[in-house]
């Protein structure tokens, strides 16, 4: 059952075409990936799902689990460094999405930003911490539970691992992994790596140029690729 | 042809490098790799002998074809720097000069080092782009950085690097800001010119794969010490460290076995 149905979005920057008739169904419960190199438009795609950018064209039909977007739908960005802001401390960056969305009253959201830290697996005496006494791969994780604080069904997952040594990466990969079954989460994971893509998928879409040249499970795109892209990717990846 | 001995850089509060010891022969290809601030840079820069203060070389010697470049003069280093060591960086973006053409920062380096005349070192630079297979490289020449992808930027600097004939070249994480075909591209470019021209390389890197593709041996820091060395094969496929094995388990975990 398609969460998210996405027909013939374009989306054009100048004479640039970022985003060029895409037509792609999330399905709930899945996590699907979106691989491509930089400038192949995933981000934009992720964007106009999100409804951060409008469209020039095509339509997004939304299940009706997603019916208060802002809430439904998060994202979770690539550089924990620099998306949390350094004067906050780590309470009231997880308290921040709760209390504007009025989730919970003043006085129980702080019990609500404990249980996020606990889902994250980061002490709860991290509260009172500031990004920067953080570990890269530790505030990635105020990152997640941030995105988490609304109870939201669909996440984008935007390069979450790409900015963090290879062993904290595999470590994040599996608390998103236990926190989809966790949570019956669907996302749509973005990465150029192909490896990461394959690790986390269900069903894969490759981009190029602004188009999805391939969609499949990852055992079909990573064995038998049909499109010379997908092919040139997986011959690129330089594997132990 | 270049060999550590016991080296320890530190800076105020922190152990970079920590009484660390390798060598490269000549042609070899070594893998220095680690996780951030693990000190792999730090070695490069101290090999160079650019480590700025309040860092401090404390200790150990960098001997290059029989001279300990610790104790050579000043004027004799900037020699060696470029002339017969040479570095690239990770991001061809910064590492070009955005107002002079690639034709004059190439031509720079070999007027620098070989008192090449203007016309020569200019001929000199269009042979280098050629050599870094860069197409019509008599066009391409008078272009500047930003009229280059970032692939074709890096290819610049690998130029730049090489036109002084070093012996010895590290590259400090060469690809890691690329697209992935773009950074297999340059590693078998980086490969193709270290058998042609005879080079040693030392590839400052996180990454395993580039180790396996392209180095004769590794060395795998963490903490700024050296915790395993030995040739590539020996090391990812039965690593003896456990801290060695647990990146490369990270990485199975990713292939999916």
């Amino acid at each position: 059952m398609a969460l998210i149905e996405i027909k013939n979005l374009t989306k054009t920057f100048g004479p640039t075409t970022a985003v060029d008739h895409v037509s792609l169904d999330i399905i709930k419960g899945e996590t699907l990936g979106l691989v491509g190199e930089s400038g192949s438009g995933k981000s934009t795609l992720a964007r106009l799902i999100l409804k951060l950018l409008h469209s020039d064209a095509g339509t997004i039909i939304y299940g009706s689990e997603l019916e208060r977007l802002r809430r439904d739908c998060q994202l979770v960005f690539q550089d924990p460094q620099t998306s949390l802001n350094p004067r906050i401390r780590v309470g009231e960056a997880i308290a921040e999405p709760i209390l504007i969305n009025q989730l919970k009253p003043k006085a129980e959201a702080k019990a609500r930003v404990l249980e996020l830290l606990g889902l994250v697996k980061l002490p709860l005496n991290y509260v009172r911490r500031y990004p920067h006494e953080l570990s890269g791969g530790e505030r990635q994780r105020v990152g997640i539970a941030r995105a988490l604080a609304s109870s939201p069904k669909f996440l984008v997952l935007d390069e979450p691992v790409s900015a963090l040594d290879v062993s904290i990466q595999v470590d994040i990969l599996q608390l998103l992994k236990e926190l989809k079954e966790r949570l019956k989460l669907t996302y749509l994971f973005i990465a150029h790596d192909l490896q990461v893509i394959g690790y986390m998928s269900d069903r894969i879409a490759v981009m190029k140029e602004g188009q999805i040249v391939e969609l499949g499970p990852p055992a079909e795109i990573l064995a038998t690729p049909h499109h010379p892209y997908t092919q040139k990717l997986l011959a690129s990846t330089l594997k132990i | 042809m270049l060999e550590i001995n016991e080296l320890t850089v530190t800076y105020p509060e922190v152990t970079a490098v920590d009484n660390v010891s390798f060598a490269v022969a000549k042609g070899e290809a070594l893998g220095l790799v680690g996780e951030s601030g693990s000190g792999k840079s730090t070695i490069a820069l101290a090999i160079m002998r650019l480590i700025d203060r309040p860092g401090k070389i404390e200790n150990g010697q960098v001997w290059f074809n029989g001279r300990d470049l610790r104790q050579l003069p000043e004027c004799e280093m900037i020699a060696v720097r470029g002339g017969q060591i040479s570095l690239i960086f990770q991001d061809p973006f910064t590492s070009l000069n955005p107002v002079l053409t690639v034709g004059d920062q190439i031509a720079e380096a070999v007027r620098q080092h070989q008192g090449l005349s203007r016309k020569m070192a200019w001929r000199k630079a269009i042979e280098m782009l050629a050599l870094v297979q860069i197409r019509e490289p008599a066009q391409r020449i008078g272009d500047y950085p930003h009229q280059f992808s970032g692939g074709m930027r890096q290819r610049v600097m690998i130029a730049m690097a090489l036109a002084c004939q070093p012996q010895l070249l590290i590259a400090d994480e060469p690809t890691t800001a690329l697209d992935v075909t773009i950074q297999a591209e340059i590693i078998r470019l980086l490969k193709h010119l270290q058998r042609q021209l005879g080079l040693s390389i030392i590839y400052i890197t996180h990454n395993f794969g580039i180790v396996k593709e392209v180095c004769d041996r590794v060395a795998v820091l963490h903490g700024g010490k050296i915790v395993e060395s030995g040739p590539t094969a020996q090391v990812i496929g039965a690593p003896r460290d456990l801290y060695t094995r647990r990146l490369i388990d990270c990485l199975k975990v990713l292939k999916g076995n």
